[in-house]
């Protein structure tokens, strides 16, 4: 079979995860989640209350002090299938590479012949709509655009779980909501598993099917709350404004300012 | 003619106006003729010996290239290793920062005993001189690399070479060219120095100068090795521009 079937999500298990730094500050108190393959789930929580940490513990980039992390995982006949794709907190992109060449990175990294890979790139700026962005540097392009260029690098390998730590922080407002959309309608079309890291709590509630609502440091599950329950599938612009969803809103900031002391 | 008016006519007045004022001096009589020869008398004995002249910067073009090129090659070799961490910069980094402060004018005899009186020991020169630059700039750069980029590499299982060659040394470019701007200039200087012991090129000729009393041909010998190490630097500057023009915020709108 030749035509690609978007890879379906993984799933993960975090037991008793629980980070000490060297010097013993604590930033994760023992945490247990369960997030099923496919979920959309936002991390909510204040600044520097461990969320990146969890991320990176998740991602392999850090190491829990105890517990463990396991994955279930992606069954793809595709060598350039990557289980996971991270993105940033800014774009993060190599500056002396071209639009393309940074979004064909991974696939370089993975052994994917030249032809191939940037065939791949091209589609998938087509499909983001940056196609005619293909042959610029990235001090040429916009913050958003940066953005844009950035999750399509995460996109290039059809991660089964895509983890992104606080994205759209730097961007303006009217940047970020557009890209919020997109990412939405990125997870309708491709069934991975998103994991999103947020101190926004609009954004949180527009993007995610299942919110979790951090403590401040060392961070605790203060809230685990469905989201999709009370919100529609099809999340379009015009939810930001209905009453259930600021009653949503509500909900997760009651949670996320009643902190340690609830 | 604009660009010129805005750009290359600034440098140029004081110039002319120094000149002028230093022929002036020296025909006046203030300053005596043998401490100070009058720039018309240095053109002319520029154009009387072009010839040798020519020969002998020849022959410190030869010997500062060499240099400049093996301390670019061997400093960011250096820095790669002193880079990787480990034992390796725990050994040697103490010594790379030490060897920056041996006086290298008093190591110019000792290259001829080891080299004899010729362009090897230039060569040799040029290159001790240039090569710490390249050394310390090349490391800071391979240092600062961004963390974030760096676990990007991990992530996608980038082997050691894929790391060094697509990530680290294209982001340490910047310093690179830093550290070779200053390095362009150094080696020219360091053949020189070495050029007055063996007695070659343009080192040699202001040495054989000096001793004829030929004070004009020495001022002639010295604006050409100027020239020389402007020219070295103009090049690297381009090869900076080419290469860092479409990302880095140093050579944007240059």
């Amino acid at each position: 079979m030749t035509v690609q079937v978007p890879s379906r999500g993984i799933g993960l298990d975090l037991r008793a995860v629980e980070k000490t730094f060297p010097g013993g500050v604590r930033v994760i108190e023992p945490v247990s989640i369960r997030i099923d393959a496919g979920d959309f789930v936002a991390l909510i929580g204040p600044s520097g209350c461990g969320k990146s940490t969890l991320l990176r513990i998740i991602a392999s980039l850090d190491t829990p002090t105890s517990g463990t992390v396991t994955r279930t995982q992606a069954r793809t006949a595709d060598p350039a299938h990557r289980d996971i794709a991270y993105v940033f907190q800014d774009a993060h992109l190599l500056p002396w590479r071209k639009v393309l060449t940074n979004v064909s990175l991974p696939l370089e990294l993975a052994g994917v012949g030249k032809s191939q890979r940037e065939a791949r790139a091209s589609e998938l700026l087509k499909q983001v709509g940056l196609a005619d962005l293909a042959n610029r540097y990235p001090a040429q392009l916009s913050g958003g655009q940066r953005m844009r260029v950035s999750l399509a690098r995460a996109m290039v390998t059809s991660p089964s779980l895509l983890l992104l730590d606080e994205p759209f922080a730097a961007l303006d407002e009217i940047t970020r909501q557009q890209l919020d959309d997109w990412l939405r309608v990125l997870w309708h079309e491709r069934g991975m598993t998103v994991l999103f890291v947020t101190h926004s709590i609009h954004e949180a509630t527009f993007l995610a099917n299942r919110a979790i609502v951090l403590s401040t440091r060392p961070a605790r599950v203060a809230l685990d709350h469905d989201l999709a329950a009370h919100l529609p599938a099809n999340r379009t612009p015009a939810v930001r404004t209905t009453p259930v969803f600021a009653e949503q809103m509500r909900t997760l900031f009651v949670a996320l300012e009643g902190g340690p002391w609830a | 003619m604009k660009w010129f008016l805005k750009h290359a006519l600034p440098p140029i007045v004081p110039f002319v106006v120094i000149v002028l004022a230093i022929e002036a001096i020296v025909a006046a009589g203030w300053v005596q003729a043998f401490l100070l020869p009058r720039p018309s008398d240095v053109l002319r004995s520029l154009i009387e010996n072009a010839r040798e002249i020519g020969v002998a910067l020849g022959e410190t073009t030869l010997a500062s290239l060499a240099g400049f090129a093996l301390s670019t090659f061997v400093g960011i070799l250096v820095a790669i290793a002193l880079a990787s961490g480990g034992w390796v910069q725990r050994a040697f980094y103490p010594y790379a920062v030490f060897f920056q402060t041996v006086p290298i004018i008093a190591i110019a005899p000792l290259l001829v005993i080891w080299f004899g009186f010729n362009i090897n020991a230039v060569i040799a020169s040029a290159f001790i001189v240039s090569l710490f630059p390249v050394i310390a700039s090349t490391l800071s750069g391979l240092l600062s690399v961004d963390p974030s980029l760096k676990d990007l590499f991990h992530l996608y299982g980038a082997s050691r070479p894929a790391a060094l060659f697509k990530l680290r040394l294209p982001y340490a470019m910047p310093n690179i060219m830093t550290g070779l701007r200053v390095a362009s200039g150094l080696s020219v200087i360091g053949a020189i120095v070495g050029e007055f012991i063996t007695g070659g090129g343009l080192g040699g000729l202001i040495q054989v100068s000096r001793q004829q009393r030929a004070i004009e041909k020495v001022f002639a010998t010295l604006l050409v090795a100027s020239l020389l190490g402007i020219a070295l630097f103009a090049i690297i500057n381009l090869i900076s521009y080419l290469t860092l023009r479409h990302w880095h915020a140093s050579e944007k709108n240059s």
